[in-house]
């Protein structure tokens, strides 16, 4: 019995003097130079690290800490964090999709102050118009991504000599590639519902077509020939894709493509040529990259409609450094900063870096120049994650059920309009 | 026709152990997966066969020692599953004897209990996030700490309640008569008597707050006080899961549990089958 209450009172007061780890010393910013990051572990990640450590070169005296999280549940903390009021980090990562809400939500600090003070800006320096994306809400920039996201179109180039131009050509090289010795699957998409990805890929084929979910004037136009056009390509490339095509996301598709199972995606995010180069992968040299199919125009054009949203920092409201947020802030969207990370992983889209002429050999940087210039964003719309909802049942009703078409989108036309009715 | 008896007998037996095989293979495989996985490069995991013969690797072990502190992990994640276990032990001890013996709060008092584990754990994650907040306990282990007493609780009480039951009230007015005091029947007649239910109460509470993630990710999110599971999860990055280092973070998780389950098999077994026959 003795040992047992000893056990106890050691276990105890081991916990006592150990829980509080190395203390809060660590987080502690007593000079104010010291910023904290909660950021998604991620090859952009690691290039904002690469920049963090020459922005401590150049400024001695500061500190940045990354505090990292896997994707998983990694945005339900991100806003119950923000929500409930945490002042434990200073910027936070985040995709620009889900900003509009924490910014309706006031729990991030605009960016107007700081980059209208020319004591703590170099306008001229900095080239805002050389930033074509900038989060703004009710007139205020929120947040300029330090990468963006869009889609592009990958084939193995050992088995498809022209790449798509067209979702017709998509469709007949998936026929022609399904169940072969190299690919048992002819293509495949990012169709996993219950996230925001199989939505964001719906909408560069509705928009190719010239469709929309909701239009410029907020009606939901969801029920629209061009939906239905877009929802027969999925239809028609259903036989050539995996069978559990609506669990595959972004890793999914990414892990195919590395196993070389399938012969062409797209769209498919343009992260993954570099993390398909930086992978171990025996197909990492086999695949090619070109823009994504769209619909041939009566003038012999394509309509081609990317998506994008960006990754960015925004700044906690609640933070108690501002100050020295916003000087790595700036740094790291500053041309400069944009170079450091685009050498070491990260995305470039400053138009500027994107057309250099020294970046000519690389496929990747012609590409991305000419998707960024087509792309456009969703609707970034306060009831954007339940919007999501409806569009992912959307997408899975189309990929998995017999339902005429005509019934899917009733359904999805009225589930829109009582969610906007919500809302205003 | 004694032999053939036999070899009819034998046959069943053998198929009753090759079915009960498959069963533990069955529900076995995803843990051999983990762990065989843990071994294996990325690009093997991947591939389209299953490779159960291959040529052993750590690298995914050297990975997350080298570019994640794994060791510090470790230490928190046993700081709070030994903490919670402690704690939970501690207080749910007499507060079962008080309503196994005394019927405290009455038969309303097992429900009242109960009800405190209805609600899951996400509707209560912004509310606990406000209180720690404002207790100034965030990225701190005692948050963790204390939401894990409070999901444990009810189920330990419970559970040790029924180990209490088991012990027969004429062995404590034995006691009593030999004039012990209450305190003195409760903690060198009961406690002892009550091995196995403590034991595997403490057990259960170790394994739940080991492998709790919900609330470690969100009141613990800075690297000095993150757990072993929100680092596993660390490996699936916005755009691709690690499989190696997820497989070799999910076998350091699971081994000690293994171990310590091994170790106390058989009272986690009594524990279990308690009351199970009168």
């Amino acid at each position: 019995m003795k040992k047992v209450l000893t056990l106890l009172i050691l276990g105890l007061l081991s916990v006592t003097l150990f829980a509080n780890g190395d203390s809060a010393s660590a987080d502690v910013d007593e000079g104010g130079k010291t910023i904290t990051i909660l950021c998604v572990t991620s090859p952009e990640t690691e290039a904002l690290k690469v920049a963090a450590e020459e922005f401590k070169k150049q400024n001695p005296g500061y500190e940045i800490i990354f505090n990292e999280q896997g994707r998983l549940g990694y945005f339900t903390n991100v806003t119950t964090q923000l929500v409930g009021g945490t002042d434990e980090f200073d910027l936070v990562q985040d995709n620009t999709t889900y900003m509009t809400e924490l910014a309706a939500a006031g729990v991030l600090e605009p960016w107007d102050d700081y980059l209208n003070n020319p004591d703590l800006t170099d306008l001229k320096a900095y080239d805002l118009d050389d930033l074509p994306v900038k989060l703004t809400y009710e007139g205020k920039i929120y947040c300029i991504p330090t990468d963006l996201s869009s889609q592009v179109y990958y084939y193995r180039k050992d088995l498809i000599n022209e790449p798509a131009e067209t979702w017709e050509d998509l469709i007949e090289l998936a026929e022609k590639n399904t169940g072969t010795a190299d690919t048992p699957y002819g293509a495949v998409l990012t169709a996993m519902t219950g996230g925001p990805e199989a939505p964001k890929i719906f909408y560069t084929v509705l928009w190719s077509y010239g469709g929309d979910v909701i239009n410029e004037n907020g009606e939901v136009v969801v029920n629209s020939e061009a939906v239905r056009k877009a929802a027969e390509v999925y239809r028609a490339l259903k036989p050539y894709m995996p069978e559990d095509v609506t669990t595959y996301n972004y890793p999914k598709v990414f892990d195919a493509l590395k196993a070389g199972s399938v012969a062409q995606t797209g769209p498919f995010w343009n992260a993954a040529w570099n993390n398909m180069k930086m992978s171990d992968s025996d197909f990492k040299d086999k695949y090619g990259i070109a823009l994504i199919p769209g619909v041939r125009q009566a003038d012999g054009s394509i309509n081609r409609a990317p998506q994008t949203h960006g990754w960015g920092l925004v700044m906690n409201a609640q933070s108690r450094n501002k100050l020295a947020a916003w000087k790595f802030l700036y740094f790291a969207t500053s041309v400069e900063g944009f170079n450091i990370r685009g050498a070491n992983g990260g995305s470039i889209f400053r138009p500027s870096i994107l057309s250099a002429p020294e970046n000519a050999d690389n496929p990747y940087f012609p590409v991305m120049a000419e998707t960024y210039a087509l792309a456009r964003m969703e609707p970034l719309v306060p009831y954007y994650t339940k919007m999501h909802e409806i569009l992912n049942q959307m997408v899975a009703d189309i990929l998995t059920t017999d339902k005429s078409l005509d019934s899917i989108l009733e359904r999805t036309e009225k589930d829109l309009i009582t969610l906007k009715a919500r809302y205003e | 026709m004694l032999s053939k008896a036999l070899a009819i007998k034998r046959t069943r037996r053998a198929s009753f152990y090759f079915a009960i095989l498959l069963v533990v293979l069955l529900w076995a495989f995803p843990i051999l997966w983990i762990i065989l996985g843990s071994f294996k490069t990325d690009k093997l995991i991947i591939s389209q066969s299953l490779n159960l013969l291959f040529q052993p690797t750590v690298v995914n072990y050297e990975r997350i020692f080298s570019s994640h502190n794994f060791g510090k992990f470790l230490v928190n994640s046993l700081l709070v599953a030994i903490g919670t276990s402690v704690i939970v032990l501690a207080s749910s001890f007499p507060a079962s004897y008080s309503l196994s013996r005394f019927k405290t709060g009455g038969d309303m008092m097992s429900l009242g209990i109960l009800i405190t584990r209805i609600a899951p754990p996400a509707a209560v994650l912004m509310p606990f996030f406000i209180i720690f907040k404002n207790l100034s306990l965030l990225n701190n282990l005692w948050a963790l700490i204390l939401v894990n007493i409070s999901l444990n609780m009810s189920f330990s009480l419970l559970l040790m309640r029924s180990f209490i039951d088991e012990i027969p009230v004429s062995i404590e007015e034995a006691a009593t008569l030999e004039g012990a005091t209450l305190f003195q029947t409760m903690v060198k007649l009961i406690f002892p008597l009550a091995r196995s239910g403590i034991i595997t109460t403490s057990i259960f509470t170790f394994i739940f707050s080991w492998n709790e993630y919900l609330f470690a990710m969100v009141l613990c999110s800075s690297n000095r006080v993150k757990t072993l599971p929100v680092a596993a999860g660390d490996f699936v990055t916005a755009y691709a899961i690690e499989w190696g280092p997820v497989f070799a973070s999910g076998t350091l998780i699971l081994l000690p549990i293994l171990i310590l389950t091994f170790m106390v098999q058989r009272y986690i077994v009594k524990g279990l089958t308690v009351g199970a026959v009168k």
